[in-house]
């Protein structure tokens, strides 16, 4: 490890001047910034069948923008909102959106997948959740930030924002600071000096270093960087499970102007049925379960048991897709996020919540003359990165890590920096400089003492490089196709008129949902944020309703096949024709009419 | 005029003074104990205010207490009405933020209409009595009250010049759909017989199970199995608007702004009455906005009825306040049952039922506000005995009240009326104008009762005092200051929860002047500082956590240097306080 000092005066770049890098490579090349995401979506915008509108404007005058793509009446027909870049930090969301609302609309020509799926359904695109912290990507000193600029005082002091990141060695980016201290409890990995693990005390180990981010203690109340600029974490700020006095959370649930905006969108588009989105907090890989019985006490933790397989249903579904480049398992365990998007989606909206982390970085796992031969063949070639992770078909099981390789005999460590290891590993094998060595600063906290700044950078391990980006996008397009033909298809499937005599009929018609779907999860049912499905009559001229009402509300259909019958009974002279209508708006609508004299009976007749 | 001769002009001139101030030359006016018979501004208790007559009153005690009454509005109600917030303080001896506020709002549900009346009767009466009642001057120059008399402006207009009932309506007036068919408010309560009250429909039926009570036949009672009854009861007065079956099922909406507030807000599946989010509502979004904006609000108040009470939260049965402050609720609200008899002092969750998302909890758990909710109006009234019947009292007690007291003006008579989906039916019952409120007569004593409770809640908000500074000679260029804090009231300048969520910042002692170096800086709870708090960091400005009800702490500075000019104490909540080094 190379050891230089750095003169700290000279160096030293404080967080206050907030600017976007003048010079050299965004972190993380080839991924649209706010004004290519908004460039795009006005581009997009323009296509038939495309609008785009604006949700809300941001304290950093910022827009999330919204891209609507739907046939005719958008708002008539249910719909899909893909939401992506929920967690700021996580690009890879936004680019993903991007991609298949483009390849949406490219692909909507008469016979096409895509039409088939606009004809039923409108599609939502929001791209950047939280643009405020989105758009950070390119600040510099750079760090990962996943909150908006609202200002508050992180760490209770009752002073904002007076204890930022400080980039001490001038790299531009903040990462990790490492204090040599016998009273430190973090010591290096024995596999790599880079890494660092925390001390195990039971194993009467001793830690030798301090681990800090990189900073210095700006207020001087011996804490490091414990409150810098910014913000709310949008995704910590939705009302579901809200976590009060939370770190990032808002000043209560909802506070944001940005929260409000998507969940006033939401209800106020009550067609709905389905959110997909993207953020760290992935269900597709890690499907929701359920407790099972009917969870007691103020909210529900886990799904509805009744809603538990299609939740895994979904995830089985979405690995298919993900098997192409091999990310159909090893994925990272999802943070359990209180006051997230995803769960509101589901756990207050009530309607199908599916979220993508979409990439994630696998650890290498090949033998060595494959990869030798991989390496070759890819080379430098970074638009194949997609492939370079693909695990070869032998390995089944790639948590059974080999231990029988012929290495010096380390001490174990267990678990600890794993993650680390994988993560340097698979930078080593992607060619990418995702990390900072570990160089000697001078620090005015800690005179007399080794400091060392270093650590990975950020951005890199949440967000694949921009060459893979079109092949995510793919999958995750053909999957948003999947998921409209798993939607409920509304049909009014019989009707039968029986003649008491007397000018008296009874009808019976029968509503059906042929989709795989449930006409509403069951966690729709207990939340009750949707609109009911109704059946309504219309009467022939002289024809009154005897005993039933004009329209009726319907419980939810089951899917495959769930039907429901409603009876009327009605005086009709002269017999006549009766129109009816099925409908919800994030179900759809189904029309049929039904002859008193013949009992002829006619689907798909709109009024 | 100018034609008169000059004596004759000073002549009329005089009379025109005497007829102008006859007080200059009358007896000095009898003054009641209580309120003042000779108001500034005219006033009359034993009638409900509508909103443009609360909005009169309001400017009209700006115009004739300028020093000591300030208004605002915070903005537009949903229908577009002003929201108002008065302030009430002494302005000319020192800034509002250095005093601690008491915040009072009225009415959130607008049909709980008294409230309005309490919380503009202390607004009148707090201007009107400053120069008479050395309590309630020592109250405007220590304390600044915040009073937003109508939460619920829009929905007040409702209840007074739509038909309603006594319980409606709870609601704003921002619509909603209910019952999630579509269609918003499509279905509501309908006055039948244009009687401006929403009562009750019954239809004579020799098979029905109810029949007429015996000794007030304006009542219904369920017939004995073994008699026959005669009538049957078909609900509130209305009709099936929207031909879905149902009668009244989406009415003005059945959302509950005092469900609307962020703390441990729950939605309507888990909270009836919650809308999308905590302050979905304009309304409660500005008196939010408003307390926060006041961080030295230290008390509050939230006037509901009915049934007498002095509420405190929490509502979730989750939640615990914290146990140093439960002890200060229950002192203010022991005394309060001594104040207003018939009232008592409860716990929202054990004592009556879970809220979610409650405007009380919020003020205590997020803002560190030791709030009460009181529950106007109690059925002990009728007859100053307790009703065993709950809240709102027997029926029989409320026909007996109608008939000697109120002579029968309380009920609608029952009257036929030909109803297109039930045939001939009857149309009767009590009127919108009693029940939860009261009656004329009864309107003022209740307005000052709770007046005079939340007044002494108020005056037991902390303040912060230097009680005494001592300076010694340690020699060798060395001073020792030495400051004793107090706070003489029972709330402390920080509840336990303040504390506990770092809600305001510590109180600050400061040495005030120039020349001198603060070598160490302690606090100490006890005099000796036999185990004092070092505070390293900065310590010319001295942080205390709180200084307890009737608490003390003290503080200690080793100083070199000239000796400073004096010492400031300031706290959010608790105001500030300066004493000058001699």
């Amino acid at each position: 490890m190379a050891k230089y000092s750095i003169p700290f005066a000279a160096l030293f770049i404080s967080l206050c001047a907030l600017q976007p890098s003048l010079a050299g490579e965004p972190i993380i090349p080839g991924y649209l910034d706010y004004a290519g995401i908004s460039a795009k979506v006005k581009e997009l915008g323009q296509k038939e069948w495309a609008e785009q509108s604006t949700l809300c404007t941001t304290t950093g005058g910022r827009a999330v923008h919204l891209l609507t793509v739907g046939i005719g009446d958008a708002e008539s027909k249910p719909a899909i909102a893909v939401v992506g870049s929920v967690v700021g930090s996580h690009l890879l969301g936004g680019e993903l959106c991007l991609r298949m609302a483009e390849e949406l609309l490219a692909d909507a020509t008469e016979g096409g997948a895509a039409m088939e799926l606009l004809k039923r359904n409108t599609v939502y695109f929001i791209p950047w959740l939280n643009p405020d912290a989105s758009a950070g990507f390119l600040d510099s000193p750079l760090w990962e930030r996943t909150v908006n600029l609202t200002q508050t005082d992180e760490d209770g002091d009752f002073r904002i924002d007076e204890d930022g990141y400080d980039d001490l060695n001038g790299d531009g980016l903040i990462t990790m600071m490492r204090v040599q201290d016998e009273a430190g409890t973090y010591r290096t990995h024995p596999k790599d000096s880079r890494v660092m693990i925390e001390a195990e005390e039971k194993d009467n180990e001793t830690g030798s270093w301090k681990l800090f981010s990189e900073g210095i203690d700006n207020d001087g109340d011996e804490d490091f960087n414990e409150d810098g600029p910014g913000g709310v974490d949008l995704n910590r700020n939705f009302p579901y499970n809200y976590p009060h006095y939370g770190n990032a959370a808002g000043r209560y649930a909802a506070s944001e102007d940005v929260t409000r905006a998507v969940v006033d969108f939401f209800y106020d588009h009550n067609n709905i049925a389905m959110v997909y989105s993207f953020s760290p907090e992935d269900n597709l890989m890690n499907a929701w379960k359920t407790k099972g019985g009917d969870p007691k006490g103020k909210f529900y933790s886990a799904v509805h048991k009744d809603d538990a397989a299609y939740f895994a249903y979904f995830s089985e579904q979405y690995k298919e897709i993900r098997k192409e480049n091999g990310q159909d398992k090893g994925a990272p365990k999802s943070p359990n996020g209180a006051g997230s998007f995803t769960k509101w989606a589901y756990f207050h909206y009530g309607r199908w919540s599916l979220t993508a982390r979409g990439w994630w970085l696998t650890k290498p796992e090949e033998k060595k003359e494959e990869k030798e031969a991989k390496q070759e063949v890819e080379a430098n070639d970074s638009a194949k990165l997609a492939d370079a992770e693909q695990p070869t078909a032998s390995e089944e099981k790639p948590e059974a890590k080999p231990e029988e390789e012929p290495e010096e005999k380390l001490e174990d460590v267990g678990d600890r920096g794993k993650d680390d290891l994988a993560a340097l590993a698979w930078m080593e094998e992607a060619g990418l400089d995702g990390f900072v060595d570990w160089q000697e600063v001078d620090h005015p906290d800690f005179p007399g003492q080794l400091v060392e700044v270093g650590g990975f950078k950020p951005y890199l391990r949440l967000n694949p490089p921009a060459g893979m980006l079109d092949g995510l996008g793919q999958q995750h397009y053909a999957y948003l196709l999947e998921l409209g033909s798993l939607l409920p298809h509304l049909e009014i499937s019989a009707a039968k008129v029986e003649d008491l005599g007397g000018g008296i009929y009874r009808v019976t018609v029968e509503v059906s949902n042929l989709g795989y779907l449930p006409t509403i999860p069951a966690m729709g049912e207990v939340t009750r944020s949707h609109q009911k499905l109704q059946l309504a009559l219309e009467l022939p001229p002289g024809a009154e309703l005897l005993y039933g009402a004009q329209r009726v509300s319907l419980g939810a259909l089951a899917g495959q096949g769930g039907i429901q019958e409603v009876t009327w009974r009605i005086r009709a002279k002269g017999g006549g024709e009766l129109a009816l209508r099925a409908w919800a708006p994030a179900v759809g609508e189904a029309t049929a009419t039904v002859n008193l004299d013949t009992g002829n009976f006619t689907q798909g007749v709109a009024k | 005029m100018s034609n008169l001769p000059i004596t004759q002009i000073i002549v009329s001139l005089v009379g025109a003074a005497l007829l102008l101030t006859p007080q200059a030359f009358a007896k000095e006016a009898y003054q009641p104990a209580g309120a003042t018979s000779t108001p500034k501004v005219e006033a009359r208790w034993n009638f409900y205010h509508d909103y443009s007559q609360v909005t009169e009153m309001l400017h009209q005690l700006v115009t004739a207490f300028p020093n000591l009454c300030k208004l605002e509005s915070l903005g537009k109600s949903y229908e577009g009405r002003d929201f108002w917030v008065v302030t009430i303080t002494n302005f000319t001896n020192k800034p509002e933020t250095e005093k601690a506020g008491f915040y009072i709002d009225g009415a959130i549900h607008a049909n709980e209409i008294q409230g309005v009346e309490v919380s503009l009767y202390t607004a009148w009466y707090l201007c009107e009595m400053y120069e008479s009642s050395g309590f309630v001057r020592k109250l405007l120059d220590e304390r600044v009250f915040y009073i937003i008399p109508m939460m619920s402006p829009d929905s007040r207009e409702a209840h007074f010049y739509e038909p309603n009932s006594t319980s409606s309506p709870r609601s704003g007036q921002r619509p909603f759909d209910d019952d999630r068919d579509g269609l918003v408010d499509e279905d509501g309560p309908d006055d039948l017989n244009g009687d401006g009250h929403i009562t009750r429909m019954r239809k004579r039926d020799p098979n029905g199970r109810w029949k007429e009570h015996e000794d007030y036949p304006g009542l219904l009672v369920m017939a004995d199995a073994d008699e026959v009854g005669g009538f049957l009861r078909l609900g509130r007065e209305g009709l099936d608007n929207d031909g879905d079956g149902q009668v009244n099922e989406d009415g003005d909406g059945s959302y509950d702004p005092n469900r609307d507030w962020a703390w441990g807000w729950q939605p309507g599946f888990i909270q009836r009455g919650a809308l999308r989010y905590p302050f979905t509502l304009d309304e409660n979004r500005m008196a939010a906005e408003f307390v926060m904006a006041h961080p030295n609000i230290a008390g509050a108040q939230s006037y509901h009825n009915t049934g007498g009470m002095f509420l405190r939260g929490p509502g979730d049965p989750d939640d615990r306040y914290e146990r140093g402050d439960t002890r200060i609720f229950e002192a203010i609200g022991k005394r309060g049952e001594e104040m207003i008899p018939g009232y008592d002092y409860l716990v929202v969750h054990e004592d009556m039922y879970t809220v979610y998302g409650g405007e009380l909890d919020w003020l205590y758990m997020m803002q560190g506000i030791l709030t009460f909710s009181n529950e106007l109006w109690t059925s002990f009234n009728y007859f100053n005995t307790e009703d065993e019947s709950g809240w709102f009292g027997s029926r029989e007690t409320k026909m007996k009240f109608d008939e000697y007291l109120l002579f029968g003006d309380g009920f609608v008579e029952w009257e036929e009326y030909d109803h297109p989906v039930y045939g001939l039916v009857e149309i009767g019952g009590q009127k919108k104008t009693w029940g939860r409120q009261p009656p004329s007569f009864m309107l003022e004593e209740e307005c000052h009762r709770n007046m005079a409770f939340t007044l002494y809640h108020a005056d037991q908000m902390p303040i912060i005092e230097i009680d005494s500074v001592d300076v010694q000679d340690l020699g060798s260029g060395l001073m020792q200051i030495t400051a004793t804090i107090v706070n003489r009231k029972l709330i402390p300048t920080h509840l336990g929860v303040d504390t506990k969520n770092n809600i305001t910042r510590p109180d600050l002692v400061s040495l005030v002047g120039s020349g001198f170096e603060v070598v160490a800086g302690f606090s100490s709870s006890e005099q000796f500082f036999e185990r004092p708090t070092e505070q390293r960091l900065n310590p010319e400005v001295l942080e205390l956590s709180r200084v307890g009800g009737n608490g003390v702490m003290y503080v200690r500075w080793l100083v070199k240097g000239t000796l400073p000019e004096a010492v400031t104490v300031s706290s959010v909540k608790g105001g500030v306080d300066r004493k000058e080094l001699e």
